[in-house]
């Protein structure tokens, strides 16, 4: 019997059909969902592309405001984002918004906090491979974002590291000998906070 | 020369324990080229007669000879291909009812013997000419139900001599046609009859047609009350 | 003018009857079609899958998880090893052909998810694993060369979790060693895709699990005889055989079951178009008794009315069988999906392989069958009389 639950097993895994997850989702979004807002009663999930909203015009308007372009195997038009809207009975309370990111040694899979207003309420790096990992998933550095808008990082250049406003300058690196994953980092909030205002208008739109 | 006799013809019918008797003894002769006409009231005898002279029937009793072969003996029953080769050496059949293949063409109809007689070869002229005789070579691709009573019956005549049979069995033939079409098949049976010498039995009540009968067959309860 | 002409039109008569015969004998033809396709498609991609492992026989430490999806399931734990020496001693048998080395390790990592999760690596050896998987493909670049120690190959859905593209640096969690990305595989649709590559020397050396293996992949001279080599391995101290000579006479024996079930279905449907044929013939007999005693008139035998009837029962047939081996193929891709549906394992590539020699046994079973049916109205239609026949219009 045993035997046969093995043999089932291996065939089962040579068969099944597995389906590529390309976006960028919370890994228990029940759970994360409390764990930022406690106070909340529900949320939503709504599926966005690029390619959807608005094709290649939409594309070349995001490369504009963030000032680099997509590039790579992963970064592309028909990427699907997840954009969480949380309520607390019909009011909505804030976003959560992440999305991928190519770092140094692997994927980062940066996440957002928004309050309705757009202002970043927390900082979450979901997955990290770096050899900084622990200070770049700390609390501390986590916390530093708290309280930034698109404003800050409207001047920001993602290619030079260069710009933004004081508080984005403020932002520090844990280690400043390193500084290729946190780069990463600073282009994926810019890149996440266009996103997120443009998914949210499509979605006030409808 | 006598082409049929007929010596003590008898048929019974069992109908549940009764027997009926639908020809009883009956006797007589038909000689090559005659119209011979047989009459007689209904139930008189006169269908169950020309089955058993035409081979579509056994009779109880009796002999039957035609051409000279004896085709019955004293009630000894023949298998149906037995009687089957019979048929297809010596007899045309048309009936009342006109019986053709409604899914076949005038002239597919005219060749459904041929189909199984393997020792029958049909030609081309041969066709054309049956087809002139009865006048329906110009009907010769059109359907059965395209055709009127009259021209259903030429086309019946035409299969029925189409293997040149030496005896043509009519039983009620101008039965279910009206009294035009009626005198334009006793005018072609006539016509046959002289030009072919084809011999016909011809089963009718109506009186008027029996007149082209040169030999006269009157029925009654199974038997000949009138032959000459 | 010849017998099958005559019968031929007969069956035009009534175009509807003949229609919905067919069409009976058409969906009968259909399923005996595709089952028996399928009966050969899934036994030839289930034997292509099979040789696609191309293993016939792991070898793994007694109790070991060998398969990825289990591994995840107990968290990355209940991983068991067997010494590097096996490997010298399976060499040895006659009957292997090649064998090819590997170390699963399952390690955690604090930085994937809130409270950290487990990633799988899979150590191979770069000489033999290739060969062993020829049906692995790559979306970029390569597999590592044969001595490379700091070289990863990825799975597709791994290198897209990853964002790596080849060239890229990688490093394992607990490790600063970094690997450069030599090749990403196309997707497979197996554990594969998901799936971390590194050479076995390395990840041995990584998390210090120098000499120890977890499974031995063994490819067979074609001419061994896989049962008595299996008991050979038994021998072994601690260690399982799973061959794939036994996974797939498991599937093969739990899809027979179900294929007995549908061939008694197809059976029944068999029937029924049978007594259908049988029905229709016969009620066209009884309607045409007058007409057939007039043919017997007109010189036709009993022999000869037996074979135009049995010629219509023939045409009705053959008809209904060639549309249904048209609609089975015309088809087959839907019946495919269908059946994904329905089974619980089903191999890649085409389940159903309908080929010449199925479709020209479905038709002779599909005639022969329906020619059987009209076996008795043919004999009833050569039994009339034509006296009868004659007088029943009277």
């Amino acid at each position: 019997m045993k035997k046969l639950m093995l043999s089932l097993l291996l065939l089962s895994a040579l068969c099944s059909q597995s389906f590529g997850a390309v976006g960028c989702d919370l890994n228990d979004p029940d759970r994360d969902v409390k764990r930022f807002f406690p106070q909340s009663t529900g949320y939503k999930t709504a599926y966005m592309s690029v390619d959807k909203l608005g094709g290649e015009t939409l594309l070349k308007e995001i490369e504009e405001k963030l000032g680099d372009n997509f590039s790579g195997l992963y970064e592309t038009i028909d990427v699907p984002y997840t954009l969480y809207t949380i309520y607390q009975k019909d009011k909505i309370i804030g976003y959560i918004h992440g999305i991928n990111q190519k770092g140094q040694y692997g994927g980062l899979q940066v996440f957002l906090v928004y309050l309705p207003d757009l202002t970043i309420e927390d900082f979450y790096c979901q997955k990290l491979t770096s050899k900084k990992a622990k200070e770049l998933r700390s609390r501390e550095f986590a916390l530093q974002f708290n309280g930034l808008t698109f404003k800050d990082f409207e001047n920001y250049d993602p290619k030079t590291a260069q710009g933004g406003s004081d508080k984005v300058k403020a932002l520090k690196n844990p280690n400043p000998q390193d500084d290729a994953d946190f780069k990463a980092i600073l282009r994926a909030v810019k890149k996440n906070l266009i996103l997120t205002k443009i998914f949210i208008n499509a979605k006030e739109a409808k | 020369m006598n082409l049929i006799t007929a010596t003590g013809l008898t048929k019974i019918y069992k109908r549940g324990s009764e027997e009926v008797r639908a020809l009883d003894g009956v006797s007589f002769s038909i000689e090559k080229g005659d119209i011979a006409a047989v009459t007689g009231p209904s139930g008189s005898g006169k269908t169950t007669l020309v089955n058993i002279i035409g081979c579509l029937d056994n009779p109880s009793s009796g002999v039957l000879k035609i051409d000279g072969n004896e085709i019955f003996k004293d009630g000894a029953s023949f298998s149906e291909s037995e009687l089957t080769k019979v048929r297809r050496k010596f007899f045309g059949y048309i009936f009342q009812k006109f019986f053709l293949l409604p899914t076949l063409t005038v002239k597919e109809n005219i060749l459904v013997p041929s189909v199984f007689q393997k020792e029958l070869t049909v030609t081309q002229e041969k066709i054309n000419e049956v087809l002139e005789i009865l006048g329906i070579a110009r009907r010769k691709n059109h359907l059965p139900y395209e055709l009127s009573g009259g021209e259903m019956q030429r086309v019946a005549i035409a299969r029925a001599l189409i293997n040149s049979p030496e005896i043509l069995i009519a039983d009620e033939p101008t039965g279910n046609l009206d009294s035009k079409r009626s005198q334009e098949i006793q005018e072609i049976l006539t016509q046959l009859n002289k030009e072919r010498k084809i011999t016909i039995i011809l089963v009718t009540h109506n009186p008027e047609f029996a007149k082209i009968g040169n030999k006269k067959i009157e029925m009654k309860d199974g038997k000949i009350t009138v032959e000459n | 003018m010849n017998i099958f002409q005559i019968s031929y039109k007969n069956l035009l008569r009534r175009k509807t009857r003949t229609f919905f015969t067919v069409t009976g004998i058409m969906l009968s033809a259909w399923v005996l079609v595709t089952l028996l396709g399928f009966n050969r498609g899934y036994e030839n991609s289930l034997n292509n899958d099979i040789d696609a492992m191309g293993f016939q026989i792991i070898l793994t430490a007694k109790g070991c998880p060998y398969e990825a999806a289990t591994l995840m399931l107990k968290g990355g734990t209940g991983l068991r090893y067997m010494p590097q020496s096996i490997v010298a001693d399976v060499d040895k048998s006659p009957e292997v052909s090649k064998t090819s080395a590997m170390l699963m390790h399952a390690e955690f990592d604090p930085n994937k998810g809130e409270n950290g999760g487990t990633s799988i690596y899979l150590g191979i050896d770069p000489q033999t694993y290739p060969e062993m998987k020829p049906y692995l493909q790559f979306q970029q670049g390569a597999w590592f060369n044969e001595n490379s120690q700091d070289e990863i190959v990825l799975g597709f859905e791994a290198a897209e979790l990853e964002q790596r593209e080849i060239g890229d640096l990688m490093i394992l969690p607990g490790s600063e060693t970094e690997f450069k990305v030599a090749g990403i595989l196309k997707r497979t649709g197996t554990q594969d895709d998901g799936m971390i590559f590194l050479p076995l020397k390395a990840l041995q050396k990584t998390f210090g699990k120098e000499g120890q293996l977890t499974m031995l992949g063994i490819q067979l001279k074609r001419e061994a005889d896989a049962n008595l080599f299996e008991e050979e391995l038994y021998k072994l101290q601690d260690v399982q055989v799973v061959s794939m000579a036994q996974v797939k006479n498991t599937i093969m024996s739990l899809v027979t079951s179900a294929k007995v079930i549908v061939l008694s279905i197809a059976f029944i449907a068999f029937l029924i178009a049978m007594f259908g044929v049988l029905n229709t013939v016969l009620m066209s007999v009884f309607e045409r008794y007058q007409e057939i005693g007039i043919l017997k008139s007109m010189g036709a035998l009993p022999s000869d009315i037996f074979k135009m009837i049995l010629i219509e029962t023939a045409l009705l047939c053959s008809l209904g069988a060639a549309f249904g081996i048209i609609f089975s193929l015309a088809f087959a891709d839907a019946s495919e999906k269908i059946i994904r549906y329905f089974l619980p394992f089903t191999p890649n590539g085409n389940l159903i392989a309908i080929d010449l020699q199925i479709a020209a046994l479905s038709f002779a079973a599909i005639a022969a069958i329906g020619i059987i049916g009209g076996i008795y109205p043919s004999i009833r239609a050569a039994q009339i009389r034509p006296l009868e026949a004659i007088r029943a219009n009277d």
